[in-house]
């Protein structure tokens, strides 16, 4: 199958591949008599290794976008392809691996499962897709280590700090070497410093394993420090500001 | 399995709630128990008494009398068992064997001075009776002598409502009119022994019972009607029954083996009265139980709407989703079965302690001391059934969360 | 009005047909003339001694014999004769039936509607007495096998009948009795009882006769007189608290059978 579409944008010197192409994104919700135009139209290319952030205010339809890129929902029209491959064509069993192997996700209010340690949750990933004891115990706590948490890996999440949560998430998102993760306003719940302290992390992973990252958010601090900055308003994207920019190491 | 500890940590997290769950599921197991315990011993009571108040556990008859296969206290006729003395000595030696009595049935007219009575007569061998563990239930005077009685010396023992309505007591002379082998009338004098009850009204108001050697003089025979072989445990009764079957093949003229339960179909009719009862308060336990924790396992999964999400989103598949919320509910089950039966366990044993009396069921003459019959088997039975109980209970909460859709779930809060 | 018409057809067609032949009515003094002379029991010798032999055909046991010894009207005694029957009898004072054993100190009271062998009963072995017992209610005439036969039907007038209403067949030409049907109160024939064969004699005695029952599937039992000797009895036999006689009759066939 050809393209559907051409990028946008000039391909970055490097000349990555796209990890997200969506075309033509539309979501409605029904509430009653009422339909909410959550995405109205939206085309984006995502290349491996970027680093974006989808900015807008509440309710612009952020979550939406991610739901459809993650496959957690699929669109009432239009199409997402992971690299080449489109996603409203998968089997409820490619699914299933598409969300254990390929992605990582990272939400507002953390979403830990609180029956479980931070090691266990952060092992969780590895563990249901069927990984030796070995090499769990070596990933899990070489994730737990590079979000800076190897002293409280036996805590409970209702023992640990908001951002200490956060951190955990981020290394369940991450332990399975995912390609891309998708960051729902991970820093709202979260006070200022604790919030740059998370993007530090999120921008360093990037850098240093380039994982591609989308970050769903409103926070001007974070939108700041990002090279990509994808602007939604009432499901639509208005701006599609520093494409190209790769690294936000590079910002700062 | 790391889901099965994932769900026991999940009950953890409303503790309130999984101890009433458990409760209930461990009421429910106390329930069947108790039930089971009582209906066991019911048919256990029913059973041995039936065996050891004369019948035996299996008994050897002409096949030409057995109609049907009815008790023989239906059939009293012409005694038409020959040369069964050789016969007895080789049932006596079968292993399990107690002793095998013979039995001579008939009817006749029993008669004190002008008061007279139709009666059933059973004529047997006081010591073999005893040797088999029968039990005679005297309700005054004595029991036949072991002895066959010389001449003149005939013993009887009458039904207590027979007794009364002759005006009959112990020490008492009364005549026997029955028909001989040759199909004449004869009489004999017999001296009330003693009275007995049969547990029946029914029966009490025209059995009497005397010796082999009394009923063969007043009949003019030496046949018998059959021979009641005594076991020493019931539960061996097929195997002997399928032995002698074996044995007795070919025999001429033909002879039947028939079992305890043939003999009193009024048995099989309790079983069946019981097992109705336990199957109906089987389902009402069933029911509670079931709706429940249902409703219970429900409110869980309806509060971690956003976790299943969670797990769901991250790649957890929902088959994997089913089995926590299927676990949450077998640990129940299984959890709630043990405490029901530990628990069990002591209020059996406190309910057999007590000796409670019960009142006498219908058509007996005497009450009963309750005990409760719960065999091992009972135990794991119970757990196995509170398993399909709550794997029943979870089927709606399952099907919930395997229905949710992702990205709603993750919205919830 | 169609059934109106029909209905005075049959009317028309009843009134037409001939009356059926009114059966040969019989005057009482004839009818109790007739019964006088047919009555089996009283037509028996005054006092005798017999020998009988009940068969309950086709059933098992075979057959039972017995002796009757009778002293007149009130008194008559049945001895057993089968090999274990020895000091056995049933006695009859009036109308009351004892019987005696020697396993039994005292004598036992018997209902004379015993049955002692098949359908016999005690009563048809020591008679009925229809002279003595019932009363005709009607006398009628008929016919069977080309012969006539006069019918009575008889009605209890005694406590003692063992039957509420007997019909009883005479033949004509002979007065001898052909058969008596014994029905029950509601009506039902319970059994028949038919004479097949006579003893000649100045005093006739039925020498063989079959009971059938009715209401136990037609069980047929067959009594024939084996012998009979018209002779005094000794009143000692019939002693109920006294058994000496009786013994001494047992004494004499051992005798006689050793
Ligand atoms: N399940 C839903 N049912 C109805 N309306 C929804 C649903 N999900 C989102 N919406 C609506 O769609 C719009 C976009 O929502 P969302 O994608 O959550 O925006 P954002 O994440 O930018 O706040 C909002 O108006 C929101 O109320
Ligand atoms: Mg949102």
């Amino acid at each position: 199958m050809s393209e559907p579409h051409a990028p946008r944008r000039p391909l970055d010197p490097e000349s990555a591949p796209p990890i997200f192409e969506a075309s033509g994104l539309r979501k409605r919700y029904r509430l009653g008599a009422f339909t909410i135009e959550a995405l109205r139209g939206v085309d984006l290319v995502v290349t491996r290794g970027e680093f974006v952030v989808v900015a807008g205010p509440s309710g612009c339809g952020k979550t939406t976008l991610f739901n459809l890129l993650g496959a957690l929902d699929g669109p009432d029209s239009g199409s997402v392809l992971f690299e080449g491959s489109d996603l409203g064509r998968q089997t409820s069993g490619e699914r299933t691996l598409f969300l254990r192997r390929k992605v990582g996700f990272v939400f507002q209010s953390f979403n830990l499962i609180p029956v479980l340690t931070a090691y266990e949750n952060v092992e969780y990933p590895l563990r249901i897709d069927g990984l030796g004891r070995a090499e769990r115990r070596r990933r899990t706590e070489e994730a737990l280590a590079s979000v800076g948490l190897a002293g409280r890996m036996h805590q409970r999440p209702d023992q640990l700090s908001g951002g200490e949560r956060q951190r955990v998430a981020l290394a369940r998102g991450l332990v399975h070497d995912p390609r891309v993760i998708l960051a729902d306003e991970p820093t709202a719940n979260l006070d200022s410093t604790t919030g740059a302290e998370i993007v530090d992390l999120l921008a360093r992973t990037n850098t240093e394993r380039g994982t591609t990252f989308l970050i769903a958010t409103h926070d001007p601090a974070v939108i700041e420090r990002s090279p990509r900055r994808i602007r939604l308003l009432d499901g639509r994207v208005i701006a599609d500001e520093g494409a190209g920019a790769r690294r936000p190491g590079g910002v700062r | 399995m790391k889901f099965a500890v994932i769900a026991l940590r999940n009950l953890a997290r409303n503790r309130r709630r999984t101890l009433l769950s458990l409760l209930i599921v461990a009421a429910g197991t106390i329930g069947t128990l108790l039930t089971a315990g009582f209906i066991r011993f019911s048919f256990e009571g029913l059973r041995e008494a039936i065996i050891h108040g004369g019948i035996g556990q299996l008994e050897v008859v002409p096949r030409s009398d057995v109609a049907g296969g009815e008790s023989s206290a239906e059939r009293p006729g012409i005694p038409g068992m020959q040369d069964w003395q050789e016969l007895r000595n080789g049932i006596e030696a079968m292993p399990h064997v107690l002793a095998a009595g013979a039995i001579v049935q008939f009817t006749g007219m029993l008669s004190k001075g002008e008061r007279s009575a139709a009666v059933i007569a059973v004529a047997n061998e006081p010591g073999r009776e005893r040797r088999m563990r029968f039990e005679v239930k005297l309700r005054g005077g004595t029991g036949l002598p072991d002895a066959p009685p010389s001449d003149g010396e005939d013993a009887i023992l009458l039904g207590t409502v027979l007794a009364r309505s002759l005006g009959a007591e112990a020490g008492d002379l009364l005549t026997l009119l029955g028909i001989t082998t040759d199909g004449t009338l004869n009489a004999l004098d017999l001296r009330v022994a003693g009275l007995i009850t049969t547990g029946l009204q029914d029966l009490d108001s025209r059995i009497v019972k005397m010796h082999l050697a009394s009923a063969q003089r007043l009949l003019g025979t030496q046949n018998i009607t059959s021979l009641v072989i005594g076991l020493d445990d019931t539960a061996r009764t097929p195997e002997v029954q399928a032995e002698l079957d074996r044995r007795l093949r070919g025999r001429e003229p033909s002879l039947a083996i028939v079992d305890w339960k043939t003999r009193a179909p009024f048995y099989g009719q309790v079983e069946s009265l019981y097992l109705g009862i336990f199957w109906f308060l089987g389902s009402v336990i069933f029911v509670l139980v079931c709706l429940s924790t249902s409703n219970t396992l429900m409110m869980s999964v309806m509060e971690r709407v956003r976790e299943i999400g969670t797990l769901l989103a991250i790649g957890t598949s929902r088959a994997q989703v089913a089995a926590i919320i299927l676990l949450e509910a077998l640990w129940l089950g299984l959890l709630g079965a043990l405490a029901g039966d530990l628990l069990g366990i002591a209020l059996v044993a406190a309910i057999n302690g007590l000796g409670i009396q019960m009142p006498p069921p219908p058509g007996a003459t005497g009450g009963i001391e309750l005990r409760l019959a719960t065999a091992p088997g009972d135990f794991a039975a119970t757990v196995a059934l509170m398993l399909v109980i709550l794997g029943i209970a979870a089927a709606v909460p399952v099907g919930m969360s395997v229905r949710l859709r992702i990205a709603d779930a993750l919205r919830h809060v | 009005m169609f059934s109106g018409r029909l209905s005075a057809a049959i009317v028309a067609v009843l009134a037409l047909m001939p009356a059926p032949a009114p059966a040969a009515v019989i005057t009482p003094e004839a009818a109790a003339d007739i019964l006088r002379k047919s009555d089996v029991a009283s037509l028996a010798p005054e006092s005798f001694r017999a020998r009988l032999r009940i068969d309950a055909l086709h059933q098992r046991p075979g057959p039972m014999d017995i002796e009757v010894w009778r002293s007149g009207d009130a008194k008559s005694l049945v001895r057993f004769l089968g090999p274990n029957e020895t000091g056995k009898y049933l006695l009859r004072l009036d109308d009351v039936v004892w019987f005696l054993a020697p396993g039994a100190r005292k004598p036992i009271k018997m209902s004379p509607a015993r049955r002692l062998r098949g359908s016999a009963s005690i009563d048809d072995v020591l008679g009925i007495r229809y002279g003595r017992d019932y009363g005709i209610e009607r006398a009628t005439e008929t016919e069977e096998a080309g012969e006539p036969l006069v019918v009575l039907d008889l009605a209890a007038r005694s406590k003692r009948a063992p039957y509420p209403k007997i019909r009883y067949f005479v033949r004509r030409a002979t007065e001898r009795p052909v058969r008596a049907e014994y029905l029950l109160p509601s009506g039902k024939t319970s059994s028949v009882v038919e004479f097949l064969e006579w003893r000649e004699g100045a005093r006739p005695v039925a020498r063989r006769l079959v009971i059938t029952d009715r209401l136990r599937s037609g069980l047929r039992t067959e009594v024939t007189l084996l012998e009979m000797e018209e002779r005094q009895i000794p009143d000692g036999l019939f002693d109920l608290a006294d058994p000496t006689e009786r013994s001494r009759l047992e004494e004499r066939s051992s005798e006689a059978g050793g």
